[in-house]
């Protein structure tokens, strides 16, 4: 599915140079469900944003199904996204003035899909997730757990080879948090490759790898026992 | 502290403080200026003492083609004056038109020396004078009493070292031998008003020809006198008068109040003419601008909010207490409101040195309109705390806890009153637009419009009278002579005379006997071959020939509307000046001899015969096509340099028709400038505005952009919703405006006899104007947004 080799990544503000990634390399099957853990500031969301090709390495090489991509330009990260990644963040990130299928609808929209194929796939996949009774509902009218399975959802619609959730429990309780990491679960078994980056043992129990960073390296990358 | 607030705001802020005190300071400027103009228009002559109890009497009859004529002759004032009581002075002088000053040029003999004095003078009755309370420096009226006597203005006497008992030689380098002594050195006339545009005057004592109806007749009420009683004994003075000659007209008199003759158009004001639809279409776009500006101001306040709120509610959690942080707000307000007037007074100084300065009628300088300036500043400070009440109190309202938490959401009621300032930019810029354009299209209709005459390769001039021979009995040997020196270029195919400028607002007007009652017309002396030269086809009867200059009468020619309307044809005799008859030779086309505000009334070209009172000396050339206007300029001037060496060149220097045509449409001019120009800044500053509040979606929306930007989002996609969202504005504003404009430019056409089209184009072109600058403004301010790394968004 992916291959990270040797990857680096510097932030530079005013002349001093801050190393977020420092020669990380590894590489994700498909099917895996990869939890990524570590201390603050450690370098676990510079990782899944390069991932997720919202930012570019420094150095080293990123392939992703397949093809490098660690040097592509925005508007080619743009395109390699649609379709191949899925996003599930922390404070769910849903747009407020639109309703809860228009959030859903929003990557298919900018794939391209027509409108009634549109209607079709988020009316399945909020059925899905069980949130269809709210499809009309504005995201301020959802209580925290419905949000991040609307975002799951909305992560889902376009049916993404890769799943990057940065701390999907996050802002939920632990039995909203719980619902959440089950319902990850069982995407994976459903052939999803899912990358997940949390502070929590408890979540990242469920993945079926864990790797673990400080400062900018992999200090620990271990299968978990299932 | 809160300077140093204050400060911290410009430095944190440094683009949206600086595009809203641009903004302001631009608007502020456009409002100065624009009351420099009005208060000027508002003021003319009422600066003048005792204003309010001065009048200029005006007549007209009951079929004198509508209008109000100030023209009298010496005798019926006189009667007046002897015969009503209520009037405490009165009396009568002759004014000169703008853009002809009377430049009489003098001489003055010192030891060995000649020095050459222009000095722009008129004739006027020492009690007309007294009308407007002359002071003196100098001398005074006393010495004021022959032809011979003049009285200049103190800042003439001092440009030329000149005192009271100076003997003045009439004519450049003591021309000629007649003498003028200055009898006294007045103050100068307070401005702006019409009688401070005269250097000095002339005294005028009187007239004995009765038929020469050329003065302007001023009186100053007592006290407490009715305009209205006193206008009805005048009027029955004039009814007697006439009835002593043999005639009866239905005759009505007014005292028209000297305050309100600027702007009135129901009669001419001696040459210097406001006009009431551009002091009050300036008004209303100053008020327009002042609220563009003001709208700018809460724009970019609110642009500021999604930034701003955390520290407001972090100062009021540690204790702040609201009160103060409003305080804060509101000192703020005047701080951008006071940067914004210093750079305004920047702007203000740095136009006075431009040539745009020109189409404001006075001085734009601060320090001469301090007290408007010192007003402007007073009401800007209170009008700005008053608009800064609405922000304060929106920014502090919030819940500290949520706003902490990053719970601020923009209210729907903020989010529909931002959209409906906005909106209300989009409706005045949108008004704007087609009212400049029209306004524009209207000027260049009337210069281009075909008069009725052959306008082409068409100059003019005017000749000193005297060279051109004495009035009573005409001796036409000097004319023509000038003619065949003027024809020697060969380039020059004909010559012609004119009383006057052929299209002009006030040409005479003549009231004369014919059948059973009486006609009035204006009336137009020419040379013979005027007509021909000028293109103007008879319709019937025949043109003028050379042996009607012959015969006592002369001849007459009318236009159709005289025809029509009085039903004179070419077997009519008239009793048109002095004692014999003079036939009626022809019947010529309409043509535009008014600007065109004026419908074709009747009219008549005269050819005077053997005796006149003058030469008409407007003279008329026709050259041949693809001539340089330089060669026959320098021809000219080598010719009457030498005939004319008495005068000052600028009196006989040659002109275009056109340029001379355009005199007529100077308001327009003006007007369609200063529209144009303040209609550019409130659109320059409606467009900082917009700026404004897309800087804030930007800000406020900077999360969802992000959102939509990892889901697939490209660049162009997001400018695409940003314009989409204004594109509606501009679309809804259009169709609001559209109407406005339209009653707007209906309603101020109203005032032309000949308008231009009201097409369909001049809508298209202004809503493509905004659409394309909203576009522009729009995707150059989210450019920056759609481009920005979605990670450091979300």
């Amino acid at each position: 599915m992916l291959k990270v080799e040797n990857l680096r990544k510097s932030f530079f503000t005013e002349e001093i140079e801050t190393i977020a990634l420092n020669g990380v390399s590894f590489e994700v099957k498909e099917g895996e469900f990869v939890a990524v853990m570590g201390p603050s500031g450690c370098g676990k969301s510079t990782l899944l944003n390069i991932l997720g090709l919202l930012d570019n390495p420094t150095g080293g090489s990123y392939s992703l199904l397949g093809q490098e991509v660690g040097g592509l330009k925005e508007k080619d990260r743009t395109m390699f996204r649609k379709g191949n990644i899925g996003f599930v963040f922390q404070s769910f990130n849903l747009i407020d003035e639109l309703t809860v299928s228009e959030n859903v609808e929003l990557p298919l929209i900018y794939m391209g899909v027509k409108s009634s194929e549109r209607k079709e796939r988020v009316a399945k996949i909020l059925d899905k997730m069980n949130i269809s009774h709210r499809s009309e509902h504005f995201p301020q009218q959802l209580s925290g757990g419905q949000q991040q399975r609307v975002a799951i959802a909305r992560a889902l619609v376009s049916n993404p080879k890769l799943i990057l959730a940065d701390e999907p429990t996050g802002n939920l309780d632990s039995k909203n948090g719980q619902d959440v990491m089950n319902l990850l679960k069982e995407l994976n078994q459903e052939g999803t490759t899912i990358i997940m980056v949390t502070h929590s043992q408890h979540d990242a129990a469920f993945a079926t790898r864990t790797i673990c960073l400080f400062d900018g390296k992999i200090v620990t990358d271990v299968k978990n026992r299932l | 502290m809160y300077i140093k607030n204050f400060i911290t705001l410009l430095r944190r802020y440094t683009t949206s403080s600086l595009l809203n005190v641009v903004g302001m300071a631009i608007a502020f400027a456009s409002v100065y200026l624009i009351l420099v103009q009005v208060k000027h228009d508002l003021s003319f002559n009422k600066v003048i003492p005792n204003s309010e109890n001065i009048y200029r009497v005006e007549r007209t009859s009951k079929d004198n083609l509508g209008a109000w004529s100030h023209n009298w002759n010496q005798q019926l004032p006189d009667k007046i004056c002897a015969s009503v009581p209520e009037l405490e002075v009165a009396g009568t002088m002759s004014f000169s038109f703008p853009e002809e000053y009377i430049w009489y040029d003098h001489s003055i003999k010192r030891n060995q020396t000649i020095d050459n004095l222009r000095i722009k003078l008129s004739y006027a009755q020492r009690e007309a004078l007294e009308v407007f309370s002359y002071e003196f420096v100098e001398g005074g009226f006393e010495n004021f009493v022959t032809i011979n006597d003049i009285i200049i203005s103190e800042e003439v006497a001092k440009k030329y070292d000149l005192k009271v008992g100076d003997v003045l030689t009439v004519g450049r380098g003591l021309a000629t031998n007649t003498t003028r002594t200055i009898a006294g050195v007045f103050k100068n006339m307070p401005k702006p008003s019409t009688i401070s545009e005269y250097e000095g005057w002339l005294c005028d004592v009187g007239y004995d020809d009765e038929n020469n109806w050329g003065k302007s007749f001023y009186v100053r009420l007592k006290e407490g006198i009715s305009p209205a009683d006193v206008a009805e004994k005048m009027r029955d003075i004039e009814l007697e008068y006439w009835k002593e000659r043999g005639e009866s007209y239905d005759i009505c008199v007014r005292l028209n109040p000297l305050s309100k003759l600027y702007l009135d158009n129901t009669s001419s004001l001696e040459g210097f003419k406001g006009s009431r639809s551009t002091t009050y279409s300036l008004i209303a776009i100053a008020v327009l601008i002042l609220v563009i500006s003001f709208i700018n101001f809460i724009n970019f306040f609110f642009a500021l909010i999604p930034t701003r709120i955390k520290a407001i509610n972090t100062y009021k959690v540690f204790g702040a207490p609201t009160s103060k942080l409003r305080l804060n707000i509101l000192l703020e307000t005047l701080g951008l409101t006071l940067l914004s007037i210093l750079c305004a007074m920047t702007i203000v100084f740095a136009f006075a040195n431009t040539p745009l300065s020109e189409y404001i009628s006075t001085s734009v300088s601060l320090r001469e309109n301090w007290e408007l300036a010192l007003s402007m500043i007073v009401f800007l400070m209170i009008f700005a705390a008053i608009v800064s009440l609405y922000p304060a109190f929106y920014i502090t309202k919030f819940n500290p806890s949520l706003v902490l938490k990053g719970s601020f959401h923009a209210t729907k009621s903020g989010k529909i009153l931002r959209y409906s300032l906005v909106g209300i930019q989009y409706v005045i810029s949108i008004t704007l637009i087609i009212c400049t354009l029209f306004i524009q299209r209207q000027h260049k209709y009337m210069l281009k419009h075909e008069m009725g005459f052959d306008t082409d390769m068409l100059y003019t001039f005017k000749v000193h009278q005297g060279l051109l021979g004495n009035g009573g009995k005409l001796d036409y040997a000097n004319r023509d002579a000038i003619t065949e020196m003027l024809k020697q270029n060969p380039n020059i195919i004909d010559v012609s005379y004119g009383d006057d400028r052929i299209v002009n607002q006030d040409h005479m007007t003549w009231t004369r006997d014919y059948k059973d009652g009486s006609i009035i017309f204006r009336a137009f002396p020419v040379s013979w071959n005027f007509l021909q030269m000028m293109g103007i086809k008879i319709e019937e009867g025949r043109d003028f020939m050379p042996s009607d200059e012959k015969i006592q009468g002369g001849a007459l020619i009318f236009n159709r509307a005289a025809a029509d309307k009085y039903g004179i044809d070419t077997e009519s005799v008239i009793n048109a000046h002095g004692d014999a008859l003079s036939p009626v030779v022809g019947i010529c086309e309409n043509f535009n001899f008014q600007p065109l505000h004026k419908e074709i009334n009747p009219w008549a070209f005269v050819v005077f015969g053997q005796y006149g009172w003058r030469h008409p000396n407007h003279v008329y050339l026709r050259v041949a096509a693809g001539t340089d206007f330089n060669e026959i300029s320098k021809f000219m001037k080598g010719l009457l340099d030498e005939v004319m060496w008495f005068a000052d060149p600028e009196s006989y220097e040659l002109k275009f028709f056109d340029d001379v045509l355009a005199i007529q449409y100077q308001k327009e001019e003006q007007l369609s400038t200063l529209v144009t120009m303040f209609s550019v800044l409130s659109i320059l500053i409606s467009i900082i505005g917009v700026f404004g509040l897309v800087l804030f979606e930007t800000q406020y929306k900077r999360h969802e952009i992000g959102i939509r930007r990892i889901h697939g989002a490209s660049s162009a996609g997001i400018i695409k919703m940003f314009n989409k969202k204004y594109l509606y504005i501009v679309a809804i504003c259009s169709a609001v405006a559209i109407p406005i404009s339209y009653y707007i430019i209906d309603r101020w056409m109203q005032q032309f006899a000949y308008r231009t089209e009201m097409s369909v184009w001049v809508y298209v072109v202004a809503v493509l104007t905004i659409t394309i600058i909203t576009i522009v403004t729009v995707s150059l301010r989210s450019w920056k947004a759609a481009n920005e790394n979605p990670v450091e968004a979300i």
